[in-house]
């Protein structure tokens, strides 16, 4: 019995046809001199191959560090996982629980059949070595590519994330460039293995405007060359339209909804879902408008998140249980899910 | 809304910024920042002022306070001509015209509560002392939503919001006429942003005052602006009324900012800027914007555009006329 159990334990994760990744429970706690932070605290989520999932969130909501957990990129921060699973497709059809993998494998994973991409680019490139050289060192590692061939593919992938003049970019330094510019040779060099997952975290957060379109259009167009599904980590709830399919949305280490972007985004069914959209300024804003809507109070310390539902002492519709009984995410219909005792009752 | 004289009015304001070169080298071209800049803002009025890193939005504001010394033109703020100041009466006059940053910290000393950091401008710039004083940063503090206790507090003990709202009170300390707010809101989350939006919204409305407000972001600045200035490469490209400005803009380049705000169009409708904004020490000849414009024709590289009246208090610089955006 406890030998069938233990065998039960180790068994990777199952995932369902058609999907790449499923995130189940995942805890991830970061342990400090003033506490446990509980940055991400019971998150499960899904993703069908060639999908975008968007993660949206204010600073603080646990949405970076739902990403760093699965490429497993916490080793050098106090964050530990504490429970959880995460099940991952890899390209040779094999399926594994990247949070039970050693290290020398994840090692092999990484950038081979998943790539991150960061808001300062900066941070991923090394400054020592030019755009070609990176490009084409992971290339070699990760394809066996000898130093020719490595080279043609990074100039064909500088071309494809649309760099002009890539013969000269090539030897170009991370600091020579743009940040636009440099979030391409980021994209290009996640893309140099051909990955099934592409987790972007906030990729365009410090661009411009005209800049953040064509990086959006860029990343939209990868993905469907490639196939690639797409966790799209952003706090710019009107962004997620506009790349993704589904969104999940957190708020104090937990997602709150989840669902296909047209129905979350048209017909909200948490509050905070709700509260968010209406302290956006908006285009289509009516002219005698009484300004924008903040949502009251502030984000709970994530070190003593509150009893209940984490929302309820900013919720406008918040009762007495809604302190004391901490909801579960509860399915509204077959693709979207909310964590709100409430759900039934309210129309927002 | 400023059919009296302007509180502010500037005139062909220019900023050069030397770049390297000296004595054995040779002179390097200077970073054209801002170049000939001519704008006013009425007493009471929101002036929205928008572009791309690099368009010289927040050198702008700097050089109508004078924070900056300008490489050409000049401004006045209620009818003083700020370069004829001396370095004593600018400090002083400093207390008619205030400036709020993207960072509070910049403007908060770390060392100082905020009790202090209030007393200070209030004895320095309005002569109250003891509890006068005490009672005038106590109202203060009650305008942007804080509270009285809450003044015995270093600025790191807030959270980002609280912090602005701090910076906010002390920029008000001084009873300005006018307030130069760079990005304030810019590293808020959304739902602090949108307080703060509301509350230098309502505080603007209550006290008169004249607001330059510069921010990368077009929809907060549609909120809150009463007219709109586009900026490209230290240049007027468009200054327009601001519900004239976002519902039909007249340059290309604001029909450029407009469709790239996410969600204001489909993706596929777009006009996609290629590349990005050019050096500032290299602009282009004629219009500098059509080294990325999708209309530009061959005399948009000779001619370089003026900023002309298109409809009343709408104007634009661009020397197609036959477009329609």
């Amino acid at each position: 019995m406890a030998r069938s159990e233990t065998l039960l334990a180790e068994r990777p994760p199952a995932l369902e046809p058609g999907r790449v990744l499923a995130v189940r429970d995942l805890q991830t706690f970061f342990f400090t001199e003033a506490g446990v932070v509980k940055a991400v605290n019971g998150v499960t989520l899904g993703l069908a191959e060639g999908e975008t999932l968007a993660i949206v969130g204010e600073s603080g909501s646990g949405k970076s560090v739902t990403g760093l957990t699965v490429m497993r990129l916490l080793a050098r921060t106090s964050g530990r996982v504490v429970g959880g699973s995460v099940a991952f497709r890899s390209r040779d059809g094999e399926t594994l629980d990247l949070l039970a993998l050693p290290e020398a494998q994840m090692q092999r994973l990484r950038g081979r059949d998943i790539a991150m991409i960061f808001q300062d680019p900066m941070s991923s490139l090394n400054p020592m070595f030019t755009v070609g050289e990176q490009i084409a060192e992971s290339i070699r590692i990760h394809k066996g590519r000898d130093r020719r061939a490595a080279r043609q593919e990074a100039l064909s992938l500088l071309r494809e994330v649309g760099i002009s003049d890539p013969e000269a970019r090539i030897r170009a330094y991370p600091h020579q460039l743009s940040g636009g510019m440099r979030q391409r040779v980021m994209i290009a060099l996640a893309l140099a293995c051909g990955p099934r997952l592409l987790i972007a975290d906030e990729p365009t957060t410090a661009l411009d405007v005209t800049i953040q379109a064509q990086i959006i259009a860029l990343l939209k167009d990868v993905q469907q060359r490639h196939r690639m599904a797409m966790i799209f980590i952003t706090h710019d709830l009107k962004l997620v339209g506009e790349v993704a399919d589904r969104v999940a949305v957190m708020y104090a280490s937990q997602v709150v909804e989840e669902g296909p972007v047209a129905d979350v985004l048209a017909a909200p069914r948490h509050p905070y879902t709700r509260a968010l959209l209406d302290c956006i300024p908006r285009r289509d804003y009516d002219a005698d408008h009484t300004g924008l809507k903040p949502i009251p109070g502030l984000l709970p310390s994530p070190l003593d998140p509150p009893e209940g539902c984490r929302f309820h002492a900013r919720c406008t519709f918040a009762e007495p249980r809604c302190a004391a009984v901490e909801p579960a995410l509860e399915a509204v219909d077959a693709a979207h899910d909310v964590r709100c005792l409430r759900w039934r009752e309210l129309s927002l | 809304m400023s059919a009296a004289a302007p509180l502010v009015e500037a005139r062909g304001l220019t900023k050069h910024f030397p770049t390297g070169g000296g004595f054995l080298s040779r002179a390097k071209p200077p970073v054209r920042a801002v170049e000939g800049v001519d704008l006013t803002v009425g007493a009471g009025e929101v002036l929205g002022v928008v572009g791309e890193s690099g368009s010289g939005k927040s050198t702008l504001g700097r050089l109508v306070l004078r924070l900056l010394e300008a490489s050409g033109g000049e401004v006045s703020v209620d009818g003083t001509d700020l370069a004829t100041l001396s370095a004593g009466e600018l400090r002083a006059f400093r207390r008619h015209m205030q400036m709020i940053f993207q960072d509070p910290f910049a403007s908060l000393n770390a060392r100082m509560t905020v009790r202090e950091a209030l007393l200070e401008p209030i004895t320095l710039h309005r002569g109250a002392k003891g509890r006068e004083a005490e009672a005038m940063a106590v109202e203060l503090m009650r305008s942007v939503g804080l509270t009285a206790e809450q003044m015995k507090r270093y600025p790191r003990a807030f959270s980002g919001g609280q912090r602005q709202r701090v910076a906010i009170a002390r920029a008000l300390a001084s009873a300005p006429r006018f307030i130069v707010a760079d990005e304030p809101v810019s590293a808020l989350d959304v739902s602090v942003q949108a307080e703060v939006v509301n509350l230098l919204q309502s505080l603007q409305r209550d006290l008169g005052l004249s607001l330059m407000f510069i921010s990368h972001d077009l929809s907060v600045v549609e909120i809150i602006s009463d007219r709109v200035m586009v900026l490209y490469l230290g240049r007027v490209m468009e200054i327009a009324p601001t519900e004239a400005l976002y519902r039909a803009p007249a340059h290309p380049y604001t029909a450029a900012l407009l469709q790239a705000i996410p969600g204001a169009r489909s993706p596929g409708d777009r006009m996609i800027l290629k590349g990005e904004i050019p050096s500032p020490t290299a602009p282009p000849s004629g219009c500098v914007f059509r080294t990325r414009c999708p209309f530009a024709i061959d005399d948009c590289a000779s001619t370089v555009p003026t900023l002309d009246e298109i409809a009343p208090g709408h104007q634009k610089a661009c020397i197609r006329d036959d477009l329609s955006l």
